[in-house]
């Protein structure tokens, strides 16, 4: 029998895969963003119907929120409008790249279709609740992880200067003077 | 035969990982064949949730906290290329005052 | 004198760098020459590294301040050098001579490919020694001559470092015990001559000189390279001993067309480029555009005499081929008397002495051809001292006459040259073949061996004598011309002596072809005055003697000096009085012979006939090769491939034309090819 847990998961699918064809064809980019906020949104509760609810909700504030909210600043700073020719040109070359993707598509469904059915199991009796869960999570993310956690927190304060150098424009009223 | 089609229609791993290839598909297809930068910089943020989706069944499924991690790490480096990828095309447009795609020809040597 | 230059006997500081680096380096690499043979304890590679490495190094001085006017310092290295090597040929002909037989030293392994092993080895023997005694001995006193001679030069630097350049292959063309090593040297004086043949180069004539000399030498080179590879594919080895040994053991082979024969053939060709023989002569005549102590040195005394020196080092071989021998010796005689008839109508004084050269060469390999490989190395001996004197005193004569080399504007130099007359007196005398003088001696033993030897014949002592009559007669005439009779010296030109420095090896020169051949005196002779034949006793074991020779009468060899001596006096006579006493008879007897005279002055048109029926058709096949073969046929052929590569290139360069879309692309078939790989 289906539950409500079944239900939940198709409408959440559902929106997802609209969301994400929306992103594709939408010609107005800003529509785009919006659009793949929704899809963020959706992700986000994908991962509530598989317990991770501490993801869920950084995948909300990081993507839905942070990310987001950079790329509809840049769409704005750039005034972008609905776009003639949202497409690339070029009949046999969209040929061949909507044809690889569905060889790439079929390839993977056919290799998930053909594994064991892999029904879930129910969670782990220590990870049962969310606070339980939480704490496991940070346990292994400051112990067994922390080196990669310094290294990313690096990586972001060098993408920090680097996005601002690039982005930097010559002459405005910080400008040195000389 | 109810039964047969519940069982199919019942949520398993395997539903998530389709979900997780169709969403990689669509921002695939939207690498490929958008112009805009930005967009393509946004089929690439698809391209990364499918992923996430992914670990995130995985890690139920195993019943292990390391996808997790994953997750968060993915979701890091997203952040950094979004912003290093937007920079870059606040650049494009700059120069040209258009963010196709095509203009990154212009960086070969 | 081909050019005029200003002394500089300042030296810039680049120059004396240049100076001190190549001293320092020197002193290294002779400290280093003496420390290979002390280290090993042996005396012998020390000696022959000095008589090797001093050449080369005075050329490395020399060549290294090439830009130095310093004619004095540049030749009095040069000369040092060469006299370096002149003292360790003496130690070494020495040991020789303590020995009995050859010395010899490896330095390195030069190649090893195969069966084929090459040792950097030389060795001096009984026949090597001698020749290193006289390139070193003349060779140092030709540098002495060319300090004086040169001192006017823009290049004296170049022109001696050129010169020890020579010396050096020259000694290993002598030296090595193989044929590759003697065939490097051999390469290297022809090089050489090159150079100092074109020394004056911006003449575009004795530029072109230069390149007939080199152009010739590489046919006859070729020839050499055939003979070299003949012999390796016969005897499996290219060392002289092994050959000689072989050749001893299989024994004279008959017919035309056995691999020794061909094999001698072939080095008899390299020969007949090295040493001017007919067919390839002409080039030495031109060789006489380069300065004159070099004619003396390599166009004379050394370089040419490289051929006969080859023979005789393989005279076992060549005894073992009798058939090549027989082209050898008629050859060199058609050779003696050809040449010698041109000589008598030249004008250009080292002209006449060239053709006397070639001449005299063409003796040497009649004597090779007869089996008198001893006289021939005699003969090469006496040539060497005669022919330098004289192409030395011809040297002081156009020093003397600023460049004139026209006979006919000389004449009654006697008196202004007394030592120049002098000494060439000697050699004059040496070369027509007058007792008791050097020539005589050597260019009896080749006549009598001509007549006598088995492998002789009548008719080639007959050429021999009628060369050795046209030769007296050339030679008076050109002595006539220039030193006897009246003045026909221009106004304005002042005959003058040369200094010391070109004067004395005149005077030594002159002494050795006096005293030369006493080393060979005939038996016939020397029995009477109990004189032993110094040469025979010394070659024994090295030159085999001729086989089924048998004792010859003392009445007949001493008639048959007797009517060769005559003769040439008798023409000698004859040349006098043409022109000393009646001048205006040489006239009418080239009026009378018109035709005749014309085709001898005109050198029997040989060069024409070269350029008519050899060059230029050669010249006109090329420019049809090139324009039907290579043009219309290579050329496209190579433009359809470069098209089509070009044309594929275009097609593949669209695989990466920059869209990232389209890289993407590529990266998901790729993804998607692994991935079925993986599921496969």
């Amino acid at each position: 029998m289906l539950e409500l847990a079944d239900y939940t998961f198709y409408f959440l699918a559902l929106v997802t895969l609209v969301g994400g064809i929306a992103v594709i064809t939408a010609q107005n980019p800003i529509y785009s963003a919006l659009w793949l906020a929704l899809t963020m949104v959706s992700v986000a509760g994908v991962f509530v119907s598989l317990d991770a609810w501490f993801v869920a909700g950084v995948q909300l504030i990081v993507y839905a929120g942070a990310v987001m909210v950079l790329f509809v600043m840049v769409i704005m700073l750039f005034d972008l409008r609905r776009e003639t020719n949202a497409f690339s040109r070029g009949m046999v070359s969209g040929f061949l790249k909507l044809a690889s993707a569905g060889i790439f598509l079929g390839l993977i469904g056919g290799s998930i279709y053909n594994s064991a059915e892999t029904v879930f199991a129910p969670p782990p009796a220590e990870l049962e609740k969310t606070a339980d869960a939480t704490k496991a999570l940070a346990n292994t993310l400051f112990t067994k992880y922390i080196f990669s956690f310094e290294v990313i927190g690096v990586l972001l304060l060098v993408i920090a200067i680097g996005a601002v150098t690039l982005s930097r424009v010559q002459g405005g009223t910080h400008a040195k003077h000389d | 035969m109810p039964n047969t089609i519940d069982t199919i229609l019942k949520v398993s791993l395997n539903h998530y990982l389709v979900l997780s290839a169709v969403l990689f598909t669509l921002g695939v297809l939207g690498v490929l064949l958008r112009k805009n930068v930005i967009v393509i910089l946004m089929s690439i943020e698809l391209m990364l949730n499918a992923v996430n989706v992914t670990f995130i069944a995985f890690s139920r499924y195993s019943g292990n906290i390391d996808g997790q991690v994953m997750v968060f790490f993915v979701m890091t480096i997203a952040a950094a290329e979004a912003a290093v990828g937007l920079a870059l095309a606040v650049l494009i447009f700059r120069r040209f005052k258009e963010i196709n795609i095509r203009y990154f020809e212009h960086l070969r040597g | 004198m081909g050019s005029t230059g200003h002394h500089n006997h300042e030296s810039s500081p680049v120059d004396l760098i240049g100076a001190n680096l190549s001293f320092l380096g020197l002193a290294a690499l002779l400290l280093g020459g003496i420390g290979y043979g002390l280290r090993n304890a042996d005396a012998t590679a020390a000696t022959f590294a000095i008589l090797l490495l001093a050449p080369l190094f005075g050329f490395l001085f020399n060549g290294l301040r090439f830009r130095s006017k310093n004619a004095r310092l540049s030749g009095s290295v040069a000369t040092l050098a060469a006299f370096a090597s002149f003292l360790c040929s003496i130690s070494l002909a020495m040991k020789v001579g303590a020995a009995h037989g050859a010395v010899s030293t490896k330095f390195f392994d030069w190649m090893t490919i195969g069966d084929l092993n090459v040792a950097a080895g030389f060795t001096v023997d009984k026949i090597s020694a001698l020749m290193i005694l006289v390139v070193t001995g003349v060779g140092t006193l030709i540098h002495l001559f060319s300090i004086g001679y040169m001192s006017h030069d823009d290049r004296p630097s170049k022109y001696f470092a050129y010169l020890n350049l020579f010396l050096f292959n020259m000694l290993l063309l002598i030296l090595g015990d193989n044929l590759l090593v003697m065939f490097v040297g051999w390469e290297g004086v022809g090089l050489c001559s090159y150079l100092l043949i074109g020394f004056w180069f911006s003449d575009s004539e004795k530029a072109a000189a230069g390149m007939k000399a080199f152009i010739t030498n590489r046919i006859g080179d070729a020839g050499f390279l055939l003979g070299i590879f003949t012999l390796f594919f016969i005897f499996g080895t290219v060392n002289f001993a092994e050959i000689n040994q072989r050749a001893l053991d299989i024994g004279a082979e008959s017919g035309w067309g056995g691999p020794m024969t061909l094999a001698c053939l072939f080095l008899f060709i390299g020969a007949t480029g090295k040493s001017a023989q007919i067919p390839l002569y002409v080039w030495l005549p031109d060789a006489m555009a380069g300065p004159t102590p070099v004619s003396a040195l390599i166009h004379a005394a050394t370089m040419v005499t490289a051929g006969v020196y080859m023979i005789v080092r393989l005279n076992p071989l060549f005894l073992a081929a009798p058939n090549a021998l027989h082209v050898v010796a008629v050859v060199g005689a058609v050779t003696a008397v050809t040449a010698a008839s041109i000589g008598l109508t030249q004008w250009d004084i080292k002209k006449v002495l060239a053709y006397s050269t070639v001449s005299q060469l063409g003796y040497m390999f009649l004597a090779c051809g007869v089996g008198a490989f001893g006289a021939a190395m005699f003969h090469l001996m006496t040539h060497a001292f005669f022919k330098a004197l004289m192409f030395l005193g011809s040297g002081s004569v156009i020093h003397a006459m600023n460049g004139e080399q026209d006979i006919r504007k000389m004449g009654g130099l006697k008196k202004a040259l007394p030592i120049t007359h002098g000494t060439f007196l000697l050699g004059w005398l040496a070369i027509i073949g007058m007792p008791p003088f050097a020539g005589f001696f050597s260019k009896d033993e080749i006549l009598w061996l001509s007549f006598h030897s088995p492998l002789g014949h009548w008719g080639l002592w007959l050429l021999g004598v009628f060369g050795a009559a046209l030769t007296a007669f050339y030679m008076t005439r050109l002595m006539a011309l220039t030193f006897w009779g009246g003045s026909r010296v221009p106004n304005g030109v002042h005959p003058h002596e040369s200094p010391p420095s070109m004067t004395v090896p005149l005077i030594v020169l002159g002494a050795l072809s006096v005293v030369g051949g006493w080393i060979g005196v005939p038996h016939a002779i020397g029995h009477a005055l109990h004189v032993p034949h110094f040469l025979e006793h010394w070659f024994q074991g090295a030159i085999l003697g001729i086989p089924g020779l048998k004792p010859a009468s003392t009445a007949l060899e001493i008639a048959l000096m007797g009517v060769s001596v005559s003769i040439a006096g008798l023409s000698s006579v004859a040349a006098f009085v043409f022109y000393v006493r009646r001048t205006e008879l040489p006239g009418k007897v080239a009026a009378k012979f018109r035709g005749f005279y014309d085709l001898v002055h005109n050198k029997y048109f040989v060069d024409e006939f070269y350029f008519g029926k050899i060059i230029d058709p050669l010249v006109e096949a090329s420019r049809n090769l090139w324009a039907y073969v290579d043009v219309s046929f290579i050329d496209r052929g190579t433009y359809a491939v470069a098209d089509m590569v070009r044309g594929v290139g275009s097609v593949a360069k669209t695989v990466q034309n920059g869209n990232m879309q389209q890289y993407a692309l590529y990266v998901v078939l790729g993804v998607a090819a692994t991935i079925f790989l993986i599921l496969r």
